[in-house]
């Protein structure tokens, strides 16, 4: 009888126990599963943009959504209240103060705006010769004079051109800078094309990618200091770095020759299998068995 | 030396007899070509999807911080990963169309009538179960295709009425695709639905076995009108025996299979992954074109076109459910020479081109 | 039957060497490769990094920063931002360590502060002696 009991106890603690721990577990594998970035389906559209795009706004304020659409920004997530502040999920607050909202800003403060985030540029453009010019006398080129403001493409060695860059000065001056820049910027573009394709492939790109994405922005980064002997110098420095990814590409491609060609050499065997298995099945017809 | 090893498993099991009952003694029809080999293909193709699947198993993590990563290394990491992945990806599509070959044969054969019932319908089960192993499968890799194609599998049954969010909700553990489904379909597509598959084939190759394989109406005319009333294993006689004459024919498929998979492997190794599925599922960002699997363009096309969805989802629902019990829905009496049935042969035509127009519309919807 | 003789052999032989093609590559398979490290160990001076300063180093041709936290010790950090790849600096009179190219912030610890970063920045092991660190 005593015997039952205690046995009768330890089980039902047991259960009771781990219904218990079963209790706390329950609030790490909700914060591990449902919590996490996975658990969430995609966002509404932000309250600037509802704003923005509905007919009680002027057509100028309209366009500026449509620009930001097709932009860099937009396909990367980066959106309104990333730039000039404000809540985007609550329209009261979406133009408050007190949650950072900027605004439009000052012509002489546009490069502080998209230095924001672009840290590194500012800081090279604002020492160059283009950004002293702004910062002295306002007239020189801003971000938004070869970028744009909302309608901003991929930076591309297109943005030096005649067209754009004597609006102050002779283009001789920048198309020297454009071939001093040539020579990394071509490897770069060889080097994305590549690892876009082997991404396709299956290969995992990712620590390449990495790589190109941080000689890339440096050397962007470099440029905007409009120096050419600068960017003369340092061009065999990203050439080696680049070289390094370039011949991590090559192995790649080498790996999928080797793929393809293995997988060619299994399928001459099962085709010289398939082959003798008929002829074999072949000589028992008519049957003799 | 070898003699010696064969009689003494010959003492103990008996060897001999086994052989010569089951592989010599059973025969196979008159007039039996390769396409009644197909049942044995995909038999073959299910145990190379196990063996690759249980490769696969010893470096893949299901968990959603590490799934996309682990298969990533399994593809370029460890060595000939990627063969095995690769396999893997092509031998699931592979094993469907086999299957769907194999059913229309069966059916053309009118194969399903007395007493093959069963054996049709654990056919169809099996059939059901490996589209579900091919959906669970989807979502392990944790890519974007994956990802994306789980979440509008998992939505459908939420427009049937009453039942279909609990259906839905059952499917996903939850209302979006989470970790909590990753475990999920881990576990189905690992444990559940194989056991589940391997039981239903026991069973229908035992029936196979037990009554022996169908006869070709065409060449064995059926002797009596009506099918028999008692049990009646049909030994074909006439036919060739199973070792060698069959097998060979069968071997010989299962090559056809081997080289069809390398050819692919070699030429178009990545028909069966799109440019998302390199990319790690993002649940904040929907691919442009979301697509299903070739094998259920058709299903979610007719899903499509009908206007309503709980009418598009239950038409699917209905043609499963007459397709698993389509022998018992057959005119009792009718014969199984399918050229002398002109409705029925019209009935299966019509089904299958119906399959092509909308999988072929789907492939470009 | 001398054909089908040839034929049963030439099926042997080709089934032998089929059985081979996948032996082969399933036991290579089964075992994974070593990590690519080639400097196993990296040994600095606890004097060359003074407290609330940091230094960066490579190691395994990955830039890293070693920072000697005031208070919490040494921590050795991954300089490769998880966003996109740029590499983080120290911001010593913020604590804390920023990506230039998209302002990405990150905790002594390596967490994300803010920024585009979905990732903590990778954090290596390292041994404390007596006057050296030892990474690795």
């Amino acid at each position: 009888m005593i015997r039952h009991l205690i046995i009768s106890v330890t089980v039902i603690t047991a259960l009771f126990s781990t219904g218990l721990s079963r209790a706390s577990y329950r609030e790490t594998f909700e914060k591990e599963f449902m919590l996490s970035p996975w658990a969430i389906a995609k966002g509404e559209i932000s309250a600037c943009i509802q704003c923005h795009t509905s007919d009680s706004m002027d057509t100028e304020m309209q366009q500026l959504v449509r620009d930001w659409r097709l932009s860099w920004h937009a396909k990367n997530n980066v959106s309104c209240h990333d730039c000039h502040g404000g809540a985007p999920e609550d329209a009261s607050m979406s133009m408050s103060h007190q949650r950072g909202f900027k605004g439009s800003p000052q012509e002489i403060d546009i490069p502080e705006f998209c230095g924001t985030c672009h840290i590194a540029i500012k800081n090279n453009y604002l020492q160059s010769g283009h950004g002293k010019t702004f910062q002295e006398s306002a007239e020189g080129p801003s971000c938004i004079t070869c970028h744009g403001s909302h309608n901003i493409q991929q930076a591309s060695m297109d943005l030096i051109n005649e067209q754009l860059c004597t609006k102050c000065h002779t283009y001789d001056r920048a198309k020297e800078m454009k071939q001093a820049l040539f020579m990394v910027e071509s490897k770069l573009n060889n080097i994305n094309k590549d690892l876009k394709r082997l991404k396709v492939l299956g290969i995992a790109t990712d620590r390449q990618e990495k790589a190109y994405f941080r000689n890339h922005a440096e050397f962007r980064t470099l440029f905007h200091s409009i120096d050419v002997d600068a960017v003369r110098s340092k061009s065999s420095d990203y050439s080696q770095s680049l070289e390094i990814i370039e011949s991590e590409i090559n192995e790649s491609f080498k790996q999928l020759a080797f793929r393809r060609n293995f997988s060619a050499y299994l399928f001459m065997i099962f085709i010289g299998l398939s082959i003798v298995v008929f002829l074999l099945s072949k000589s028992y017809d008519p049957q003799d068995g | 030396m070898w003699a010696r090893i064969i009689h003494w498993i010959e003492v103990r099991i008996g060897i001999e007899e086994l052989i010569n009952k089951h592989l010599r003694q059973f025969r196979s029809p008159k007039g039996a070509t390769f396409w009644n080999t197909l049942g044995f293909v995909t038999l073959v193709a299910f145990i190379v999807q196990a063996v690759t699947g249980i490769m696969l198993l010893l470096y893949y993590i299901p968990h959603p911080e590490h799934a996309f990563k682990s298969v990533q290394t399994i593809t370029n990491d460890i060595p000939y990963g990627w063969l095995f992945r690769l396999i893997h990806n092509v031998g699931g599509n592979i094993i469907v169309a086999v299957i769907i070959i194999h059913m229309v044969h069966v059916f053309l054969r009118v194969s399903y009538k007395r007493p093959r019932e069963i054996t049709w319908l654990t056919g169809v089960l099996m059939f059901l179960l490996v589209l579900l192993a091919c959906i669970t499968g989807q979502l392990l890799p944790w890519h974007q295709t994956g990802f994306w194609q789980t979440t509008v599998t998992t939505t459908i049954p939420s427009f049937l009425p009453v039942i279909g969010e609990g259906i839905s909700s059952y499917m996903r553990g939850g209302e979006f695709v989470t970790g909590i489904t990753l475990s999920r379909f881990f576990s189905f597509h690992v444990v559940i639905l194989p056991v589940f598959i391997t039981i239903l084939m026991l069973l229908h190759v035992i029936l196979i076995r037990r009554q022996g394989l169908s006869t070709s109406p065409v060449i064995e005319p059926e002797t009596d009108a009506s099918p028999p009333d008692d049990f009646k294993r049909e030994a074909h006689p006439e036919g060739q025996p199973c070792f060698p004459h069959f097998s060979l024919k069968r071997l010989f498929m299962v090559m056809i299979y081997f080289t069809v998979l390398f050819f692919i492997l070699t030429f178009f190794p990545n028909l069966f992954l799109p440019p998302e599925a390199n990319i790690q599922a993002d649940p904040m960002t929907t691919p442009e074109f979301i697509r299903p699997a070739w094998y259920f363009l058709a299903p979610y096309q007719i899903i499509k076109t009908i206007p309503n969805d709980v009418l598009g989802i239950s038409l699917l629902v209905i043609f499963s459910v007459v397709l698993m019990f389509w022998p018992f829905l057959d005119a009792k009496d009718a014969g199984r020479n399918i050229r002398k049935r002109p409705m029925l042969m019209s009935l299966g035509l019509i089904v299958l081109a119906l399959w092509i127009i909308f999988t072929i519309w789907g492939m470009y919807s | 039957m001398e054909r089908r003789q040839l034929l049963k052999t030439s099926l042997a032989f080709l089934g032998t060497t089929t059985l081979i093609s996948f032996i082969y590559p399933a036991s290579k398979f089964l075992v994974p490769p070593k990590s690519r490290s080639k400097d196993t160990h990296l040994i600095i001076n606890k004097d060359e990094i003074p407290p609330g300063t940091a230094k960066e180093i490579i190691f395994n041709e990955t830039p890293l920063v070693v920072i000697n936290r005031k208070g919490s010790g040494f921590i050795a950090l991954s300089r490769i931002c998880p966003h996109l790849g740029c590499l983080v600096g120290y911001d010593k009179f913020n604590d804390k360590l920023v990506c230039p190219c998209h302002a990405g912030e990150f905790d002594l610890e390596g967490n994300v502060l803010s920024g585009p970063a979905t990732k903590a920045l990778l954090r290596y092991p390292l041994k404390i002696n007596a006057d050296q660190i030892t990474i690795g």
